[in-house]
């Protein structure tokens, strides 16, 4: 569950073994995380339509498809998802709607966490129940997020935060010790390292299922323009010339999001940095700054990105068996 | 939902399934470049009947070459983050090593100058994918 993001207005001065905490650098995390997440949730939209549609007519064709659509139901009773791909009667778009949600519950873990690490920063006082809250939360979103993705996940992950790193936060809210908040931040590394490898991975996979779903349009015109009149071929070329802008445009903003994830744990590490040396340097406040600019130029491009039009609008949909598609 | 045991899909063996969907989609890609020159070469004035039918035949195997490869990228894509079988497992470097030998096979039909001949070798590599794709899934 998303909290408003904290404005920070004041820093307090406090004594020699609490010292101050410049919340700078971790308001750049948190602002970076949050502009990822509704950037991966723009992209994966249009994956998601495209692939929907097509297979809409895949079970018109053959209701016993109809089973890889009915949604499965967990604990609590408002956790819901689509089947497993395996129980999909060869339907990709419940997969792809699972890796959707998941996507957005592992950027909703890394705002979330964001918030949590600029809440103990800043001025005035969190409680440790304030933590415990915050950390269940987390770790819910997480647990939601091992289990959509499965197999893909670590054996040895279990949770985002673990119960060392929770009580390490919650002794650094009793006396503000910087030592504290740096060796738990440095326990928690690796887990942000896996969790952002996790986002990764998804934009590698989202990138293949652009470029099947590219093939299958790219055919479906390629058929159009044979059977078509000369004189009527030239609109089906620009066509063609406009769905690879729109491909190419959706995977190099995809290389831009891998990217970002693999940022992350460098910010996370930058945190803890500029707690060993006192404060943070001017080049990682400038770099954090430069990260923010990033994503909010990525998140406005995305926003610009052309909407996806279907792979023709006068081409005739070769017959497909039932089960199968054809051109991938 | 939650994985049901077995080494998972992540790691070595997710890289070497994700890799066999990138070159499977390289090799469907190839096998449409084919469809569109035998579709031309249908149309063509001045072949005789024989010809003709020559390539109808060959077109007419390269689209179920087409079907079949697109279900199987299509089954690959939605179980590329279910668990491995431990018999799978061991597959993994016959999978690396199929990869780099489908990348180099699809190298050498680029330099092959007979269109005729391309063809053949690209549908022998599609018949060599699908069933590689086919032997790694669960």
């Amino acid at each position: 569950m998303r909290r408003p993001s904290i404005l920070l207005t004041l820093i307090l001065f406090l004594p020699w073994g609490c010292a101050s905490l410049d919340p700078q650098p971790f308001q750049s995390f948190e602002q970076g995380a949050e502009k990822l997440s509704q950037s991966l949730t723009d992209v994966e939209a249009l994956v998601v339509d495209e692939t929907k549609q097509r297979e809409l007519g895949e079970v018109t064709a053959d209701p016993a498809l109809l089973t890889g659509l009915r949604l499965e139901f967990g604990d609590p009773a408002f956790v819901w998802s689509y089947p497993a791909a395996g129980d999909g009667g060869g339907l990709l778009f419940p997969t792809l709607e699972r890796r959707r949600r998941a996507a957005q519950e592992l950027n909703a873990a890394f705002v979330d966490y964001a918030q949590l690490l600029t809440q103990l920063v800043a001025a005035g006082e969190t409680t440790q129940a304030q933590v415990d809250q915050q950390a269940g939360e987390i770790n819910s979103e997480a647990r939601s997020l091992i289990d959509r993705l499965g197999a893909d996940v670590p054996s040895d992950v279990t949770a985002f935060l673990s119960t060392a790193v929770v009580e390490g936060f919650k002794a650094f809210t009793d006396h503000r010790r910087r030592e504290v908040l740096r060796a738990t931040l440095a326990e928690q590394q690796p887990v942000v390292e896996t969790f952002a490898q996790m986002g990764q991975t998804l934009t590698e996979d989202l990138a293949n299922d652009l470029q099947a779903e590219y093939l299958t349009s790219f055919r479906q015109l390629q058929t159009s323009l044979v059977a078509a009149a000369p004189e009527a071929r030239q609109p089906i070329v620009q066509q063609v010339l406009a769905l690879n802008d729109q491909i190419g445009k959706n995977l190099d903003l995809l290389a831009q999001l891998h990217e970002t994830y693999g940022s992350l744990p460098r910010a996370h590490a930058a945190l803890g940095r500029s707690l060993e040396s006192g404060r943070p340097t001017l080049a990682e406040i400038e770099q954090f700054v430069a990260d923010a600019t990033h994503l909010v130029t990525l998140y406005e491009n995305l926003k610009q990105a052309p909407a996806p039009t279907s792979g023709t609008t006068t081409a005739t949909t070769p017959a497909t068996t039932p089960g199968t598609t054809t051109g991938g | 939902m939650a994985p049901d045991g077995g080494n998972g899909g992540n790691g070595l063996a997710g890289d070497e399934k994700r890799k066999l969907l990138q070159e499977a989609l390289r090799t469907q890609g190839k096998l449409i470049d084919s469809e569109l020159q035998l579709e031309l070469q249908a149309q063509g004035a001045g072949i005789d009947p024989a010809q003709k039918q020559a390539i109808e035949d060959q077109l007419s195997q390269v689209r179920e070459q087409i079907d079949r490869l697109s279900a199987t990228i299509n089954t690959l894509r939605a179980r590329i983050s279910e668990e491995w079988t431990g018999e799978a497992e061991d597959l993994i470097p016959q999978l690396k090593d199929a990869n780099e030998r489908i990348q180099d096979r699809i190298r050498e039909i680029d330099r092959t100058a007979a269109t005729a001949q391309k063809v053949s070798q690209i549908l022998e590599l599609a018949v060599s994918v699908v069933g590689l794709v086919e032997s790694v899934l669960p």
